[in-house]
C-alpha cells in the first residue's frame, strides 16, 4: 500500500539549539586539529573506475591516497578540508583492505575496509526469445549490480544507443531496471551492459519492437501548383522555376523555398508529381541556365527512357523520386535555380516523404503501480465459492476481504482506471459489489470483450474504471468490491499510467460515457470512447487514425465528437480519410466546434468507409483529448438519468439508477424510459432498487408510448427515490435512455419576478420593482424559487443601494427548490418606494412570489 | 516505548549547548547503539529526522517564516508580526533570522554523523523478520537519500548567505568553532557534484519502491535541486561578472528537466491544485513537503471576521498589478492605473485566471465552507476591514495555499492536509527560460532545442490558464519574465530569493502599493515605504556564531 511518508508532522521534529557540529562521541576534547583522519567512505565496495568520496580531516595536504594492494592514487579533488573525491583505480587487491591516506610526513587509515565489487548478473525478466517493447521495463537481478553504469542498445535507425545509469528506472545492489526506449530498433538481437570498470554483460538475446506508438509516413508538400491551367505544361521555358529564399534577384521564379526545404532537394530525397500529355510528355530537370541536367546531357524522362521511374497515381498524376546526390547539378542550383521543363508535362507538386512515429500510449510514465498482489495463491474464483473482495480501510468487520486499502488508494479505485492481472484460459468475470447487487458491466467480462485485454501469456488484463458506475460506487464502501466469476485467478491489481494499451471503448457500461486515459484530470465525455489518448497536435505531421473497429456499429447520424485539451490561436482540425490523408469532405462541411470539442454527424456516404478503413484526424492548434462516438439514439424528452444502452434479455438482466438522479426529482415528475427494441415478450418493471420487489405505485401507473414506456413519480416514492434510487428488470426489451421529465411547476403565491437569472458571479443582481409590493402586508412570504444550485450557493436580500438586508437575511430560510423570508413590518415602506433587491452566486432564480 | 524515547530526547533537546553531545549519555539518546541496531524506531527515524528539518514552519501560524510579507507580494496583517522585522530595520546580526543558518548546519551535522556511523548499523538480528529483507532494500537508498539533504541544506546556505563554512564530517567543538566561509561558487560546485553522483542510485519515484513512502527524495528531486543550484549561481548576486558559461550550465540543467519530464511522470496540472488536501499526488509535484491534517495555516490567513481568522499575510495591489488581462496582455496596472470605482467597474473581469485562485478581494465569497462562507468586504468599514484590529491592510487577502473548506469555528474545526512545494515542474520552465535567455542573448533563441519564449508559454498555455503567449525579446522580455513568474509562483517561497538574486532590491522591495477601498467602493492606491538596504541581499552571520568562531567573517553591510 502507498505509504504518505511525508505525514512526518508525528515524528518529532528535531529542535536542537546546535551550530555546526555534531560533536563525534569518541572525540571530546577541545582540540582544532585532529590530524589526518579517514571518518567514512563511500561506497565501501567499489570496482575500478567507480567515483569515490573519502571523508575525514587533515586533508588539505594529502597528496597520496593508497588503495589495497598497494595500488596509490595521485590525481583526486579535495573538497575543502574534510572531503576527496576520487575514482577507484584499477588493481585493487580482491581480498580488498583499509584505504590509506598520506600526507608528506603521516598516514592515516580506513576504519573499515574497502571491499572490491564484482557484478554478477544472476537473471533477467525476460528470457531468451521473447519479446520486448518499446517502453517497457527490463529488469536485471544479481549481485553487486550498482556497478553497472550504462547500458547499450541498438536505436531505430540501427546505430548504437546508450543509456546512462542516470536513465536506469532503478539502479540498486540487486537489481537494476531498464526502460527500453520506444523507438528501439526491431529485430531480435543482443543488448549490453557495461560496469564501471569495464566489465561486459550481455542481456538475452529478445524480439525487440517500438512500443507505445508506431511508425508513419509522413507527406510534407513544398510547393503545390495553385494554377495548373493557369501556369500550363512545360514547353520548353523557364516557368516551373524554383530558387532558394533570397536568390531570385530577377524575379525568374515561380516559387522561392527555405533553406530547410533546399537542403532537402540538394541533399535528400524529394518528390515531383506531374500531369502528363497522354500523347507524348518530355521531363527534363536541370538548372536555369540548362547548363547541367540532371541524369545527364539530353538524357530526358519520357516514354520508352526511364518512364519507369514515374509512379502513377490514382488521380492520374505521375511521381518521380528525386535524389540528386552527388550529381554535378547540386553545386549550381544555389546561383542557377532548379528547373523542371521540357513538353507534355506540368508539375503539380513538390513533397517529401518522412518516417514520423507517432505515439499511442502517451509518455511511457512510471512502472505498474501495484496495489495487491496474490500472494498467497489463491484462486482460482468459483462464483460464490470463492471471489477475491476487497474494501477500505476500517470497513471489514468480517475480515471478509483479500485486502483493504487506505482511503488515498480507495479514492484512486473509484475515480481512475486501474488494472487487473488475472491468468486463466477462459475467463468469466464479473465485477459487482460485495452483495452482487451492482454490476460494473450489464454482461459478464469474457474474451471477445473490450474490457480484457489478451497479454498473450496465458494472462489477461481487466480494464477497470468504476468512476461512472453510480450504482456501484454508492455500495463500495459498505459492501466492498468483488471479482467474482469462474475460470481465472486475480494475480495482481495495479495503476499504470498510459496503461497496458486500454481499449479504446469502454463498452456499455452503467452509468454513461467513459472517461479518457491520459492527462492528470478526466474529461466527461458522452458517448463510447473510441479514441482515448491524449495526442498533441502541434504540426502537419501530427495524426491519428482509428481503426475501422471502433465504427462496427456506428449509424448514419451518429456524431463523432473530438474532446479537445488545448486550442491553440492557429486552431484548425481537419477529418481527414484513413488511407490517402485527403480532407473528408463531407466530415468537414458538417463540423462544428462545441465548448471544448468539435463534432461532426456521420453522414449515410460515410458509412462503409469508416467500417472498412477507419478515421484520420489532422491539423494543428489542438490536442486531442479522446474521440467518442454518440449514438443519435432516441430524441430525448427531459433530463437524462441514464443512458446505457441495456438489453433485457433474461431476468438476470437489470439497472439501477442511483438516488443522486433523483436528487432535484418532484412528485409528478415523469420517470421515462425509452426503447430501443420491444419484443414479443415485453415485459418491463419498475422495481425496489434493494430488494428487487416491484414497486407497484409506478407499476400501477406505468403507460406505453410510442418508443417508452413511463410512469409518474408518486409522492410516497420519493424518499426512497432520494435515498436508493429506482431497479428495473424484464424481458424482451433494451432501454436505450431513461429520463426525469419535470412535472408541473407549481408556484405558491403571486408571482412578481419570472425572468430565469443566473447567479454566477457577485455581478449579478435583480431588482424587483416596487410597484410589486404595493399590496405587500407584514407577513407575506416573499419566496424565491431556484434550480442550478451550486456548492457556492449563497443568496442574499439586498437594499436598492445594494447592501445586505438583514431584517430579510436574518429570517430566510431554505426550502425544497426556493427559499424564503416573511416581510417584516418595517420593510413595506421600502418596499413600496424602492422595491427588494436579490444578490449572490451559486444559483438560477426561476421565479418570485409573494404569498399571503 | 517510543514515545518515552521521544520525550527524553525533546528533554535532551532543550538543554542549550554550543554543540549537541551525542555520546550515549542520560541526556540523549540520539546515537545510542540502539539505534542502529533497529530499523522502524532507529535508523530510519534518524533519516525521517533530517526530512523533517526542511520544513520551516511555512504552514504553522508563525508567519516569520512566511517570507512573502517581506516581498511586494504581500503585507502582513500586524506591524508587529515578526516578519515584518526583514522590512522596519529591525533586522540585525543580533536579531538574525537565523533559523536557516542552525536547523541546516544541525541537519548536516546529522547527515555527517549518519553516514559516518551507517557502517555500523546491524540489523542482522531481525533476520527472520518478515519484513526484513525490505528493510535491507530501504536502507540501500538512506546515503543517498542523506546526501540529498544535505546538498538541499548547502543551497539553503549559499543562497541565504553567500559563502558558508563547508562542512563534510562531524566535527569537535574547537574544529567547529574555527572553520572559516568557502566561496560560494566551491559550496555551488560541491551541490551540483554530489546531486550528479547520487541522482542514479535514488529511484525515479517511490511508488514502485518498498512500502511506496510517497514523499522521499527522488532522482528526479536530485536534478531539481541541482537546476536550481545553477540558475542561482549563474544570477547576478553570484555572478557578478556575467559569466555566460553559467547561464549554458543552468539552461542544460533545467532542459534536462523538461526533455524527462514526460518518462518520469510529471505533468503540468491545473492551477488550483497545485494545493489542497490531494496536492501531494499532484502529478507536477517533484519534491514536497506533506504536512498532517491541521487548519493553523487557515487561522493565520482567514479574513478577520472570519471566526478565528487572523488575515496573516495579505496580497499587495504591487501584486495584483501584475497580472494580465487575458484578452491582449495589459496588465491590471497598465488599464487601471489610477482609482477605480468597484461600483461601477469589475475591474478584475478578464484578468489572468491565477489571479483569482491566489488573492481573495472585496466581494469574493470566501472561505468555501458553508460554515463560514460569506461575501467579504474589505472597503473601510465593511465586515472584514478596518477598523477592525488586525484587518488586511492591503485590500486583499490570501487565496493561495489556504483551503477553504476549513472551518475554523470555535466548534465544530475541520481540518486538512497541506503540501508546501518544494520543486514542481512548472518552476523548471521558468527556470529555463531565465537561463537559456541570458545564455543565448535571446527569447527566440533555439540553440536548446526550446526557445526561452516557447518556454514560458507551455505555462501560459495551460488549458486553465489560457494567457496570451510570449513574443518579446530583449529588456521588455526581461520584464514581462519578471511579472510572469512572480504571479506563477507567488507565495511559493521564490519571491524574496528571485529579487535577491537578480539584485533589484531597490526596485521591488524599497516601496509597494496598497489599496484602501472607502464605504463608496472606491479604490485608491497607497505607497507603503519600507526599509531596503543592500546589505539585505544576504543574511548576517549570526552573531552568536561569530562570537564562537574568530574566524567567521559577518556579510559585508552587517
Amino acid at each position: 500500500m502507498k505509504k504518505i511518508f511525508a505525514y512526518i508532522g508525528w515524528v518529532l521534529t528535531v529542535v536542537l539549539l546546535g551550530t555546526l557540529a555534531a560533536c563525534n562521541p569518541k572525540e571530546i576534547d577541545e582540540s582544532a586539529d585532529l590530524g589526518l583522519n579517514i571518518k567514512v567512505f563511500f561506497p565501501t565496495k567499489v570496482v575500478a573506475g567507480q567515483p569515490m568520496t573519502i571523508n575525514g580531516s587533515g586533508f588539505s595536504d594529502v597528496t597520496q591516497i593508497v588503495f589495497p594492494g598497494d595500488v596509490t592514487v595521485t590525481d583526486f579533488e579535495k573538497v575543502g578540508g574534510g572531503m576527496i573525491r576520487v575514482i577507484a583505480p584499477s588493481g585493487i587487491a580482491a581480498e580488498g583492505g583499509k584505504l590509506i591516506v598520506r600526507t608528506a610526513s603521516e598516514q592515516a587509515e580506513s576504519r573499515v575496509p574497502l571491499t572490491l565489487g564484482n557484478t554478477v548478473v544472476s537473471g533477467f525478466s525476460k528470457q531468451e526469445g521473447e519479446d520486448i517493447s518499446g517502453g517497457e521495463q527490463l529488469t536485471v537481478f544479481g549481485t553487486d549490480l550498482e556497478f553497472i553504469c550504462r547500458a547499450e542498445l541498438i536505436d531505430s535507425e540501427g546505430n548504437p544507443l546508450i543509456l546512462e545509469d542516470e536513465q536506469f528506472h532503478r539502479k540498486g545492489t540487486n537489481t537494476v531496471i531498464i526502460t527500453i526506449p520506444k523507438q528501439i530498433f526491431e529485430g531480435t538481437w543482443v543488448g549490453k551492459l557495461y560496469t564501471f570498470d569495464g566489465k561486459e554483460i550481455l542481456l538475452p538475446e529478445l524480439n525487440y519492437k517500438p512500443g507505445g506508438g508506431h511508425w508513419e509516413t509522413v507527406k510534407t508538400v513544398f510547393w503545390t501548383n495553385d494554377d495548373p491551367e493557369g501556369h500550363g505544361p512545360a514547353n520548353w521555358n523557364g516557368t516551373y522555376r524554383f530558387a532558394l529564399e533570397g536568390h531570385d534577384g530577377a524575379n525568374e521564379c515561380i516559387a522561392e523555398l527555405p533553406q530547410d526545404v533546399w537542403d532537402i532537394i540538394k541533399n535528400g530525397t524529394f518528390y515531383a508529381t506531374f500531369q502528363l500529355d497522354p500523347n507524348w510528355y518530355q521531363i527534363r530537370i536541370t538548372n536555369g541556365h540548362w547548363s547541367v541536367q540532371w541524369q545527364g546531357a539530353d538524357n530526358d524522362f519520357k516514354p520508352g527512357n526511364m518512364d519507369d521511374q514515374l509512379i502513377p497515381n490514382e488521380d492520374g498524376t505521375r511521381t518521380l523520386e528525386i535524389t540528386f546526390g552527388s550529381d554535378p547539378l547540386v553545386e549550381t542550383l544555389d546561383d542557377k535555380h532548379l528547373l523542371f521543363t521540357g513538353s507534355g508535362n506540368t508539375l503539380m507538386e513538390l513533397f517529401s516523404l518522412e518516417e514520423v512515429w507517432i505515439d499511442d500510449g502517451g509518455e511511457t510514465g512510471p512502472v505498474q503501480e501495484v496495489i495487491w498482489t496474490n500472494e498467497t495463491g489463491e484462486g482460482p474464483a468459483d462464483w460464490g465459492n470463492l471471489n477475491y473482495r476487497f474494501g477500505l480501510d476500517g470497513h471489514d468487520g468480517n475480515n471478509e476481504c483479500d485486502a483493504t486499502f487506505p482511503q488515498e488508494i480507495w479514492n484512486r479505485i473509484k475515480s481512475e482506471t486501474f488494472y487487473a492481472l488475472i491468468e486463466g484460459a477462459s475467463p468469466q468475470i464479473r465485477i459487482t459489489d460485495g452483495w452482487w447487487s451492482a454490476n460494473l458491466t450489464p454482461d459478464d467480462i469474457k474474451p471477445g470483450s473490450d474490457l480484457l485485454i489478451d497479454n498473450g501469456d496465458g494472462t489477461w488484463t481487466i480494464v477497470v474504471n468504476l468512476s461512472g458506475a453510480d450504482a456501484l460506487l454508492a455500495v463500495l464502501d459498505a459492501q466492498h468490491l468483488l471479482f467474482t466469476g469462474g475460470g481465472f485467478t486475480l494475480l495482481k491489481l495495479f495503476f499504470q499510467e498510459g496503461g497496458p494499451t486500454p481499449p479504446g471503448g469502454g463498452g456499455d457500461e452503467p452509468g454513461g460515457g467513459d472517461e479518457p486515459g491520459g492527462g492528470d484530470e478526466p474529461i466527461k465525455t458522452e458517448g463510447t470512447v473510441i479514441w482515448n489518448t491524449e495526442t498533441a497536435f502541434a504540426d502537419w505531421s501530427a495524426t491519428i487514425l482509428i481503426g475501422p473497429e471502433k465504427f462496427a456499429d456506428a449509424q448514419e447520424g451518429d456524431i463523432i465528437r473530438v474532446y479537445l485539451k488545448d486550442k491553440g490561436s492557429d486552431y484548425n482540425p481537419i477529418f481527414k480519410h484513413a488511407e490517402d490523408w485527403s480532407d473528408w469532405s463531407e466530415f468537414q462541411g458538417a463540423k462544428v466546434d462545441g465548448d471544448g470539442y468539435f463534432e461532426a454527424a456521420i453522414p449515410a456516404g460515410a458509412l462503409d468507409e469508416l467500417k472498412s478503413k477507419g478515421l484520420r484526424f489532422q491539423g494543428v492548434g489542438f490536442t486531442i483529448a479522446a474521440v467518442t462516438l454518440i449514438g443519435s439514439g432516441p430524441e430525448t424528452e427531459g433530463t437524462v438519468i441514464w443512458d446505457t444502452v441495456t438489453a433485457f434479455d433474461s431476468w438476470n438482466a437489470t439497472i439501477l439508477i442511483g438516488p443522486e438522479k433523483f436528487a432535484d426529482a418532484k412528485e409528478g415528475d415523469i420517470v421515462r424510459v425509452y426503447l430501443k427494441d420491444k419484443n414479443s415478450d415485453y415485459l418491463p418493471i419498475f422495481k425496489h432498487a434493494e430488494d428487487w420487489s416491484d414497486w407497484t405505485e409506478f407499476q400501477s401507473a406505468k403507460v406505453d408510448g410510442d418508443g417508452y414506456f413511463e410512469a409518474p413519480v408518486p409522492a410516497g416514492a420519493l424518499d426512497e427515490l432520494t435515498s436508493k434510487g429506482l431497479r428495473f428488470q424484464g424481458v424482451g426489451f433494451t432501454v436505450a435512455a431513461v429520463t426525469l421529465i419535470p412535472g408541473p411547476p407549481q408556484y405558491e403565491g403571486t408571482v412578481i419576478w419570472d425572468t430565469e437569472t443566473v447567479f454566477a458571479d457577485w455581478s449579478a443582481t435583480i431588482l424587483i420593482g416596487a410597484d410589486r409590493f404595493a399590496d405587500a402586508q407584514e407577513g407575506n412570504i416573499i419566496r424565491v424559487y431556484t434550480k442550478d444550485k451550486g456548492s457556492d450557493y449563497n443568496p442574499i436580500f439586498k437594499h436598492e443601494n445594494w447592501s445586505d438586508w438583514t431584517e430579510f437575511q436574518g429570517q430566510k430560510e431554505e426550502g425544497d427548490g426556493y427559499f424564503e423570508a416573511p416581510v417584516p413590518a418595517g420593510a413595506l415602506d421600502e418596499l413600496r418606494s424602492t422595491g427588494l433587491r436579490f444578490q449572490g452566486v451559486g444559483f438560477t432564480i426561476v421565479k418570485v412570489t409573494m404569498i399571503p | 516505548m517510543k514515545l518515552d524515547r521521544i520525550a527524553i530526547f525533546i528533554l535532551a533537546c532543550l538543554i542549550p549547548a554550543s554543540c549537541v553531545d551525542l555520546n550515549y549519555t542520560e541526556e540523549t539518546t540520539r546515537d545510542e547503539e540502539w539505534t542502529y541496531e533497529y530499523f522502524e524506531n532507529g535508523i530510519k527515524n534518524m533519516v525521517f529526522d533530517v526530512y523533517a528539518q526542511v520544513y520551516n514552519n511555512e504552514f504553522g501560524n508563525n508567519s516569520a517564516y512566511f517570507l512573502a510579507s517581506a516581498t511586494d507580494e504581500a503585507q502582513y496583517a500586524l506591524e508587529t508580526g515578526a516578519v515584518n522585522n526583514y522590512v522596519n530595520g529591525g533586522w540585525s546580526p543580533a536579531n538574525p533570522y537565523s533559523n536557516i543558518w542552525t536547523k541546516s548546519y544541525t541537519a548536516i551535522a546529522d547527515v555527517c554523523m549518519y553516514l559516518e556511523k551507517l557502517d555500523e548499523a546491524d540489523i542482522t538480528e531481525w533476520q527472520y523478520n518478515p519484513d526484513y529483507s525490505l528493510w535491507v532494500q530501504q536502507m540501500e537508498l538512506f546515503p543517498y537519500e542523506l546526501r540529498f539533504l544535505r546538498a538541499y541544506f548547502y543551497f539553503e546556505l549559499f543562497r541565504t548567505y553567500g559563502d558558508v563554512p563547508l562542512v563534510t564530517t562531524t566535527l569537535t567543538n574547537a574544529q567547529a568553532n574555527s572553520i572559516t566561509r568557502t566561496p560560494a561558487d566551491q559550496i555551488v560546485k560541491f551541490i551540483v557534484d554530489e546531486l550528479d553522483e547520487i541522482a542514479p542510485y535514488l529511484p525515479v519515484t517511490y511508488l514502485t519502491e518498498v512500502n511506496s513512502e510517497v514523499g522521499r527524495a527522488t532522482r528526479i528531486a536530485a536534478y531539481a535541486l541541482k537546476a536550481r543550484t545553477l540558475l542561482y549561481a549563474a544570477s547576478p548576486l553570484f555572478n557578478p561578472t556575467g559569466d555566460k558559461s553559467k547561464w549554458e550550465k543552468a539552461a542544460e540543467a533545467c532542459k534536462f528537466i523538461l526533455d524527462n519530464a514526460g518518462n518520469w511522470g510529471l505533468k503540468l496540472s491545473a492551477y488550483g491544485s497545485l494545493w489542497g488536501h490531494d496536492a501531494f499526488y499532484n502529478p507536477e509535484l517533484i519534491f514536497g513537503l506533506g504536512r498532517g491534517e491541521d487548519n493553523a495555516f487557515e487561522m493565520a490567513n482567514y479574513p478577520v471576521g472570519v471566526e478565528n481568522g487572523s488575515s496573516g499575510n495579505c496580497p499587495t495591489q504591487s501584486l495584483v498589478d501584475q497580472y494580465e488581462f487575458q484578452d491582449n496582455g495589459e496588465t491590471f496596472r497598465s488599464r487601471y492605473p489610477g482609482s477605480i470605482d468597484l461600483s461601477v467597474v469589475n475591474p478584475y473581469e478578464g484578468l489572468d485566471p491565477r489571479f483569482a485562485l491566489t488573492v481573495v478581494k472585496n466581494g469574493d465569497s470566501w472561505p468555501t465552507n458553508n460554515a463560514q462562507k460569506k461575501a467579504i468586504e474589505t472597503f473601510t468599514g465593511g465586515f472584514n476591514a478596518s477598523p477592525k484590529y488586525g484587518a488586511t491592510p492591503t485590500g486583499y487577502y490570501l487565496r493561495k495555499y489556504v483551503d477553504g473548506s476549513c472551518v475554523t469555528t470555535a466548534d465544530n474545526q475541520t481540518t486538512r492536509r497541506h503540501t508546501w512545494i518544494i520543486f514542481r515542474l512548472g518552476e523548471f520552465y521558468l527556470d529555463y527560460a531565465e537561463a537559456v535567455f541570458n545564455a543565448t542573448g535571446s527569447a527566440n533563441d533555439a540553440t536548446y532545442g526550446l526557445t526561452a519564449n516557447e518556454a514560458v508559454n507551455k505555462l501560459r498555455e495551460r488549458a486553465d490558464i489560457q494567457m496570451p503567449k510570449f513574443t518579446e525579446d530583449g529588456a521588455a522580455w526581461v520584464a514581462r519574465y519578471e511579472r510572469e513568474r512572480l504571479v506563477e509562483l507567488a507565495f511559493e517561497n521564490h519571491r524574496f530569493w528571485d529579487v535577491r538574486r537578480w539584485k533589484k532590491g531597490p526596485e521591488y522591495f524599497r516601496t509597494i502599493q496598497v489599496a484602501n477601498i472607502n464605504s463608496s467602493l472606491q479604490l485608491t492606491r497607497s505607497t507603503v515605504n519600507r526599509q531596503w538596504d543592500d546589505k539585505y541581499y544576504f543574511y548576517p552571520i549570526p552573531q552568536t556564531e561569530l562570537k564562537k568562531n574568530p574566524n567567521l567573517t559577518q556579510n559585508q553591510g552587517w
